[in-house]
């Protein structure tokens, strides 16, 4: 290989090294914030079809409950602890709200439920009663500049 | 000399890409907000309406829950509408993009209809 040759290389792949970063930056930013949109979907539609499972009268404390929310869940990794589900019932009373029923599943030990206020989860009038159904799953993304985590409520 | 006009070469043609890949993956980045914005919409306007027929006053029953559902400046919408008939509701909002704004787009307006089964809204009713 002559000299000319050489130089001709290296300075190949000295723009390769310059370029190579923005690109796969590019990439990897573009496919995680693909896969945090899918995922920050799905978490909705999770928790809107766990508001109307438990809606209909669906016992979600039976084995039979907690399969169909197991099976609704499946897509965002709940049974393998990338996700969980907080469903409340919410009843408002003359003295305030009160917590009527709670269920969970997933990974509880990674997300808490935010409900830690409860006028802040709904504004009921008295005698209303609604299901507040909360998802925290994974977001999928590997850039440290994007959140780690993709949630989603509804009340029903 | 061929080496030295072939200097740059790759750099260059990276820099005349990316004016093209910019925008793409802008694009890209802005259609998955508007997505997950009517995405949240969509299933906003169905609870709230599925709510509010349990209630004796509709028409207040549904702009709370959609609030619940729908939080004021959500991924930084504004102009919220809702208009609410019997049986059928109807939300709009304006969600803003990030990168179409190159090309003078600066809000997109997004929007959801729900209506209750004929049955569902003659027992409400």
């Amino acid at each position: 290989m002559s000299s000319r040759d050489r130089r001709r290389r290296g300075s190949t792949i000295l723009e390769f090294a310059f370029v190579l970063p923005v690109a796969v930056g590019l990439l990897v930013g573009g496919l995680s914030l693909g896969v945090m949109s899918v995922r920050t979907v799905l978490a909705g539609d999770l928790a809107r079809q766990i508001s109307l499972l438990a809606d209909s009268g669906v016992d979600l404390g039976t084995a039979g409950g907690q399969q169909q929310m197991l099976e609704k869940g499946r897509g965002l990794g709940l049974e393998s602890g990338k996700a969980v589900i907080y469903i409340t019932k919410l009843v408002r009373e003359p003295a305030g709200l009160r917590v009527d029923r709670t269920y969970q599943m997933g990974n509880t030990q990674r997300w808490r439920s935010g409900l830690w206020r409860l006028e802040d989860a709904a504004d009921l009038e008295p005698g209303e009663q609604a299901w507040v159904v909360e998802v925290f799953a994974e977001s999928g993304s590997v850039v440290s500049m994007l959140p780690k985590t993709v949630k989603a409520k509804s009340v029903l | 000399m061929r080496a030295r006009s072939e200097r740059g070469l790759a750099l260059l043609s990276f820099a005349l890409a990316l004016v093209a890949l910019v925008p793409i993956l802008g694009l890209a980045v802005d259609s998955a907000m508007l997505y997950v914005t009517k995405e949240r919409l969509n299933s906003a306007v169905q609870l709230s309406l599925r709510s509010a027929q349990r209630s004796p006053e509709p028409a207040e029953a549904v702009n709370r829950y959609f609030s619940a559902n729908f939080p004021e400046g959500f991924l930084g919408v504004t102009k919220r509408t809702i208009q609410y008939t019997p049986g059928k509701l109807h939300a709009s909002v304006e969600a803003p993009t990030y990168f179409m704004r190159i090309i003078r787009v600066n809000v997109v307006k997004v929007e959801a209809s729900a209506t209750l089964p004929a049955e569902v809204a003659t027992a409400a009713e």
